[in-house]
């Protein structure tokens, strides 16, 4: 077991050739019965929150069912492969419900309502993009070196082997540059992260000189 | 003081604000990285594709790599090509053709190890640089492009932030409200439902974009600016060969061969490296597909006589290894074979309605406040259904006139922005341009049947070609909705008109 070539697709007669290989029939009942889990959790979600009130009978149920269809899917082709492919389908099977319970509109569009609201004086236009431009240059500078210095600092003092630094490095840095760029771009006052991140850069900087070969 | 983790008015709409501005600064270079990395997920389809009728064979004798490792050193040595290793592709379910590369030669090679002809996949190589690099030097895309998918997950995270109600708007699909209400509500279930994805293909995205930008900060901070020593510390060292090395006979692939199937007979062979072929210090890498691992691969280092010199442990142990070889099946989607491959482009798809949505959120706010931008809302118009019109006419022009297919693309990408931003209107250039994109993408199969006739139609051709198909059907189909919706529309006011005259 293992690897999933009953799922690759090839059609072809010659018998040299990439061929469909069968699983064992148990694979497929438990794969099939994973399958219908997560269709019956979506649908006990979609039947828990689309009633007023709180029902967390509907609820547990849902996400048991979607639970149990990704042990059903790593029982039979591995963890790794069984929770990407469970967490998959729950994708899938949410949205084709929504596309199939969706009321698609079939009359003439709409008119738009147009809410009141006068065009902004030049002046007023003029200090937006100037706020713009700065809040664009605060995000495409001041996440990028947090990041990349949030990354340095877990491989220059994390105490763990080279290779999880180097890993652990990589992704503390682009999770530090995600929440810093997150933050500049929804802080009002611009300002509050640019300080808070420019110390952060500052202070890194100042800690990660000494160990500079 | 009472403590509620329900999120403040002020503070969805900051999040709010804050996710346009993110949106707004990357909208068209993420939305050519999400078309192209959509249509990319059946990158080993196109490949072969390109070259439809080429020998497809899984089973290939050992002596077929000695005759062609001699071939292709002979043919290096003739084209005074320079080299320090032949690599294969060992034919498997993903690529099922047996290729050489020394230096910068590439050739298919026969069942019994003769050389055949050249390998060429440069449409499916043009739309995987645009993917990873916007086509720009590799250098500078790259990291862009990573850095867009920071933005993603930025985007991905405000995004969510901002969605206060988001269990009871789960499954809340108003598609009959009003404009604004449409584009909202399929960009919130598209972004709340697929967010697994849409995060995986970020995080994974920058992960792999800004690797090399890590890598050259740490090194130059903790070692003296050796990349190699950062690069060491996650693959094994390859080996260097002396100066004027004698010669010495080819490595035993006979034996080589038995070993691995005694070594691993689960693990799909998919590429055999012969460093320093023919010379004193070669050695022999052969790389693998792990079963239920989403490692990209495990590598063996043989020596010539066939004994194993080490299994390099990539898909066991070292967590760290594992994880970051991880990512790279997890974001192209080449893990389980065809289903998830459909999957992956389902949600790509789903990815650049994602990004549609929320521009056309931004403009129909705009025109509702009384400050339409009509010259933007008509670029934008342009670029969403000319991109893929771009992608699917550069693969018509590089398959019938052997254009190269980046100037193509950008060409009309351009020329298509510009004439936009001072002609037409909205729902014309949405009209033209779906027609255009059904008509390139029916034409893609038109000449690719015309240059392999039945060949187009099996294998890996026929996913391929349905693909193009499937892209028509589904733009063809949008265009029959609105064209219904309109003539209704036409109807109507038409029969208000004359109630109205009475």
């Amino acid at each position: 077991m293992g690897k999933l070539p009953f799922l690759r697709f090839t059609i072809r007669w010659e018998p040299k050739s990439p061929s469909v290989i069968f699983m064992p029939s148990s694979f497929y009942i438990v794969a099939g019965l994973a399958s219908i889990f997560t269709f019956a959790g979506i649908a006990s979600l979609y039947s828990a929150w689309l009633r007023s009130g709180p029902q967390p009978l509907r609820s547990w149920l849902g996400w048991g069912l979607l639970l149990l269809s990704a042990f059903g899917w790593s029982a039979v082709v591995g963890v790794e492969y069984g929770v990407s492919i469970a967490t998959l389908l729950v994708m899938i099977g949410a949205l084709s419900l929504l596309a199939i319970k969706g009321d698609w509109p079939s009359g003439p569009p709409r008119q738009e309502k147009k809410r009141t609201g006068s065009p902004a004086p030049s002046e007023a236009l003029l200090q937006l993009w100037l706020r713009g431009t700065l809040r664009f240059l605060a995000i495409a500078l001041l996440p990028t070196a947090s990041g990349l210095l949030a990354g340095l600092l877990y491989f220059g003092f994390a105490s763990s082997g080279e290779s999880a630094r180097l890993v652990g490095g990589a992704f503390v840095s682009v999770i530090v540059w995600t929440l810093a760029m997150v933050w500049c771009s929804a802080d009002r006052k611009l300002l509050r992260p640019s300080a808070g991140l420019l110390i952060f850069s500052l202070a890194s900087g100042l800690v990660l000189m000494p160990t500079a070969a | 003081m009472k403590f509620s983790l329900k999120p403040t008015p002020a503070f969805v709409r900051d999040m709010t604000d804050g996710h346009s501005v993110l949106g707004l600064a990357v909208s068209t270079l993420l939305y050519i990285v999400c078309v192209s990395g959509t249509l990319a997920v059946f990158y080993n389809e196109f490949e072969r594709w390109e070259q439809a009728s080429e020998l497809e064979n899984l089973e290939v004798s050992p002596s077929a790599y000695q005759l062609a490792t001699e071939q292709a050193v002979a043919l290096a040595k003739e084209e005074k090509e320079e080299f320090d290793s032949i690599k294969f592709t060992i034919p498997n379910t993903d690529m099922p053709r047996l290729t050489v590369e020394v230096g910068d030669i590439e050739r298919y090679v026969a069942a019994d190890g003769s050389l055949l002809g050249k390998v060429e996949h440069e449409w499916t190589h043009f739309l995987a640089y645009l993917h990873f690099a916007l086509n720009l030097p590799l250098g500078l895309g790259v990291p862009l492009v990573g850095l867009i998918g920071v933005l993603m997950a930025a985007l991905i995270l405000s995004g969510l932030l901002a969605h206060p109600k988001i269990i009871k708007d789960a499954f809340s699909f108003r598609l009959t409200g009003s404009k604004r209400l449409q584009q909202v509500d399929l960009h919130n279930r598209l972004g709340v439902w697929a967010s697994p994805f849409h995060l995986a293909i970020a995080i994974t995205g920058a992960f792999i974009g800004l690797s090399q930008v890590a890598a050259f900060a740490i090194a130059g901070l903790f070692f003296d600016g050796d990349t190699e020593r950062v690069e060491h510390i996650l693959y094994r060292e390859h080996p260097i060969m002396e100066e004027n090395a004698p010669e010495m006979p080819l490595p035993d692939f006979a034996e080589i061969l038995a070993q691995m199937e005694r070594i691993a007979p689960n693990e799909e062979r998919t590429k055999l490296e012969v460093a320093f072929p023919g010379r004193e210090g070669q050695v022999v890498e052969i790389w693998t597909r792990v079963p239920e691992k989403l490692v990209w691969g495990e590598r063996y280092h043989f020596n010539p006589d066939g004994s194993l010199i080490e299994k390099e442990g990539w898909s066991e142990g070292d967590a760290a290894k594992q994880v970051y070889l991880s990512t790279f099946r997890l974001h192209f989607g080449h893990f389980s074979g065809f289903p998830v491959k459909i999957a992956y482009f389902l949600l790509g798809i789903g990815m650049c309605v994602l990004v549609v949505s929320g521009i056309n959120i931004w403009l129909v706010r705009k025109r509702q406040r009384g400050q339409p931008a009509k010259r933007l809302e008509r670029v934008w118009m342009a670029q969403v259904w000319g991109i893929p019109f771009a992608i699917a006419l550069s693969a018509v022009t590089y398959l019938a006139f052997a254009v190269p297919a980046a100037q193509v693309f950008w060409g009309t990408t351009v020329v298509l922005s510009v004439v936009a931003a001072f002609a037409g209107t909205v729902a014309g250039w949405s009209m033209l341009l779906r027609g255009a994109t059904i008509a390139a993408c029916v034409l893609a199969v038109i000449v690719h049947t015309s240059i392999f006739g039945a060949d187009s139609f099996v294998h890996a051709s026929l996913v391929a070609n349905a693909v193009w198909l499937l892209i028509a059907a589904g733009i063809a189909a949008s265009c029959l909705y609105t064209w219904v919706r309109r003539r209704d529309g036409a109807f109507a006011s038409s029969v208000g008109s004359a109630v109205g005259s009475r």
